[in-house]
């Protein structure tokens, strides 16, 4: 009795939890405080993963997502160093549309969940070892195997990366080669065009 | 005692209970994309959806699918997909910062008509411009 | 015949971890005896914290001071011996400041966010058959992914001091980290293939016929290697302390800690330096198995009478020394030498020895049984 007992308190609880540390993100005005209550809703549902016996889901979750992804945005919101990304401040027409908009989507999920039958199976189980059968579905080529999105998505990822790394490197625009870009003057030899640096010293050929 | 064990264990969460949690927390999200002007907020709230979307799946899977594991694969997707798509967003916004001060939406116009949006970003503004190019040559011409 | 075994035919033992004996003492219904292995795990780790901090401390100063040619602390108690409870009563009664226009809310937040993901590797680790409060089946997945956590509070504290030493270290140890983690966890991938199970319990008793560092046809003893320089930046100890070098950043991200919330953080150091080399010898030396040479004979069965606790914290002590010993041997790199070391030599490095492994164990070109228990 005291299984299902405990399970029922720490959904509530966690559910209450994710709910607050969701309102957090998008109410906060200073983004650091925000992608930090996005890194406690986000633990909080590796919480619900493992309250849904998906363990390995729940390390992943927690790996990629606070190990990787929150780490990544804080970084970006200290680099991007400025008054401005810290603050945020919605008009109050903006706070009144979205307001409106999502509840009113909340209202139109919450009825479709409530109405629609779903065919429930209380029987069975996740299979035990979860870490090895999501690895065989993941390099499974028959039927219902998933190689095929698993590959793409590998590509995607490296593809990502390549980006990622092309787009942040530090060249010039095209058409403009110094801006305030929150280097001072003394810094900004990386803005010269790449064809014009010293190779040596990195900077502009003096 | 196990009388009030039982009395809780009765509001133990059902598949609609589970749902309505992660539709909650999408709305949420999708009220942080509605109101942040910054796009690093913005990319907070699509998380946020991600998530209760990568829940879904799983939900799903426990209660309309328990001897399959199809919804862990289906979240695990989506987790790459947000991973990749921070990696090439931040990229973008770092970039963006970088070269108009600014990573505030509303001011990602200039494929408007240049009239309206001139009074915008610093980095835009011819003075200041003048300004660093010509502390710029002046540090670098001796 | 190992400990395990042995104990196991003796019925002496039984391979139990502490949440397992809870949740049977929960389902007998007997509730006192659960909730004093609920404050017994608990009461476990905070001594485990205390203890293990104290003497790394005290171990550190005096190992640096007899590399040096010093004597180290001598004054208070024998040989210095209370030297770290004193520092440690003058940092708990020291006054907290918190620097003006500081984000005061993260800058309370940090230090606890490092201390906790230490302490929640604690639990998992397996000290011994029967000392493990935990045994998670996705064990080395949990430990890396709370590691996360570290990072964050490191970042989280650099930030919020309105400090530029303090946000220069921590952008650097940020970056430091999440390069180094790449590396480190294909070693422990390595490991995952050959034992075939992410519980670190199962990983032990895999290593049942031998190590993994010399079982493994080189391939572990490569990924032992890059695993201790991976986890040696991880924690950002010298050669890779760029992240609080001294002599350029002031103390680096906790420049502006005092008092109780520095200490949490110097602790949260320490514990580190332990979980990683505890890591290193779960992983890689057997955990709690004792040293064999071959099966049987007197010689085997002398290593059995050591009881296990002793294996596993004299294992990690030897690790812990030896990173101890780096500092003194190596100077710091430079952060381009950093990320070099990172991405042009150890993960080449270690993404060969991942494919090598996955060779060894597919093809089965392996002479030496696999243990799954």
């Amino acid at each position: 009795m005291i299984g299902p007992a405990i399970y029922t308190v720490m959904f509530w609880v966690v559910a209450a939890s994710t709910v607050l540390f969701a309102l957090a993100v998008v109410n906060t005005r200073k983004l650091l405080r925000a992608a930090i209550a996005l890194m406690a809703a986000l633990s909080t549902t590796a919480g619900f993963y493992v309250m849904l016996d998906a363990q390995f889901l729940a390390g992943v979750q927690v790996l990629v997502y606070v190990g990787g992804i929150v780490v990544l945005i804080v970084f970006a919101i200290m680099l991007t160093r400025s008054g401005e990304l810290l603050e945020d401040h919605p008009t109050p027409e903006r706070r009144v549309v979205g307001a409106a908009i999502s509840i009113m989507f909340l209202i139109l999920s919450a009825a479709a969940v409530w109405v629609s039958p779903f065919a429930e199976y209380s029987t069975g189980k996740t299979p035990p070892n979860d870490a090895l059968s999501i690895g065989k579905a993941l390099l499974d080529p028959g039927p219902g195997g998933y190689v095929a999105p698993f590959e793409v998505i590998s590509l995607l990822l490296l593809a990502a990366m390549i980006g990622g790394i092309v787009i942040a490197r530090k060249t010039p625009p095209p058409n403009q080669p110094f801006t305030s870009g929150g280097d001072l003057p003394g810094e900004t030899d990386v803005y010269t065009p790449l064809s014009q640096r010293d190779p040596k010293r990195g900077g502009p050929v003096s | 005692m196990n009388q009030l064990l039982a009395s809780i264990a009765a509001y133990a969460p059902g598949l609609r209970e589970w749902l309505l949690l992660t539709s909650v927390i999408f709305s949420i999200g999708l009220y942080g994309l509605l109101t942040r002007r910054n796009a690093v907020g913005i990319l907070l709230a699509v998380e946020l959806m991600l998530n209760s979307a990568a829940l879904n799946f799983v939900i799903f899977n426990r209660f309309c699918m328990p001897a399959r594991i199809d919804g862990s694969v289906m979240a695990i997707f989506v987790i790459a997909v947000a991973a990749a798509e921070v990696v090439v967003g931040m990229a973008i916004f770092v970039a963006l910062y970088r070269y108009r001060g600014t990573v505030d939406v509303n001011r990602m116009d200039t494929m408007k008509d240049p009239v309206t949006s001139f009074e915008g970003p610093v980095a835009f503004n011819k003075e200041v411009l003048d300004n660093i190019n010509k502390q710029y040559k002046s540090h670098h011409d001796h | 015949m190992t400990y395990l075994t042995l104990a196991a035919t003796q019925g002496a033992f039984k391979t139990v971890t502490v949440s397992e004996r809870t949740a049977q003492a929960f389902a007998d219904g007997s509730w006192i005896l659960a909730l004093v292995y609920i404050l017994a795990a608990v009461g476990a780790l905070g001594a485990l914290v205390t203890v293990v901090g104290l003497v790394l401390i005290y171990a550190e100063r005096k190992i640096a001071a007899h590399f040096q040619c010093r004597l180290g602390p001598m004054r208070v108690g024998w040989h210095g011996i209370l030297q770290t409870v004193a520092d440690a009563i003058k940092l708990l009664l020291k006054e907290d400041v918190i620097p003006e226009r500081a984000d005061k809310a993260m800058h309370l937040l940090a230090p606890f966010l490092s201390m906790m993901a230490t302490v929640m590797i604690l639990g998992v680790l397996p000290y011994s058959p029967i000392l493990q409060i935990v045994d998670l089946n996705i064990g080395v997945l949990y430990v890396t992914a709370i590691s996360g956590f570290g990072v964050m509070g490191i970042l989280l504290g650099g930030w919020s001091s309105n400090n530029k030493w303090s946000m220069v270290g921590a952008m650097r140890a940020g970056a430091q980290i999440i390069s180094y983690e790449i590396s480190a966890t294909l070693a422990l991938l390595v490991v995952v293939l050959f034992s075939g199970s992410m519980s670190l319990a199962e990983i032990v008793q895999s290593q049942d016929a031998g190590w993994w560092v010399w079982r493994a046809h080189g391939v572990g003893l490569v990924a032992f290697i890059i695993f201790v320089i991976a986890v040696t930046a991880e924690i950002n100890r010298t050669p890779f302390d760029i992240p609080e070098g001294e002599s350029e950043l002031a103390a680096g991200f906790h420049t502006e800690y005092s008092g109780l919330r520095f200490s949490f953080f110097f602790l949260a150091e320490f514990i580190n330096m332990f979980v990683v080399s505890a890591m290193a010898i779960t992983l890689f030396l057997g955990g709690w198995m004792p040293f064999h040479i071959g099966t049987g004979g007197a010689f085997n069965g002398a290593m059995d009478l050591i009881p296990p606790v002793l294996w596993f914290f004299g294992k990690t002590s030897a690790v812990v020394f030896l990173i101890m010993w780096f500092r003194w041997t190596f100077p710091r790199l430079r952060v381009d030498q950093l990320m070099y070391l990172e991405w042009k030599v150890l993960l080449p490095i270690g993404f060969v020895n991942l494919f090598a492994a996955a060779v060894v164990v597919l093809y089965n070109l392996y002479p030496f049984p696999i243990i799954v228990p």
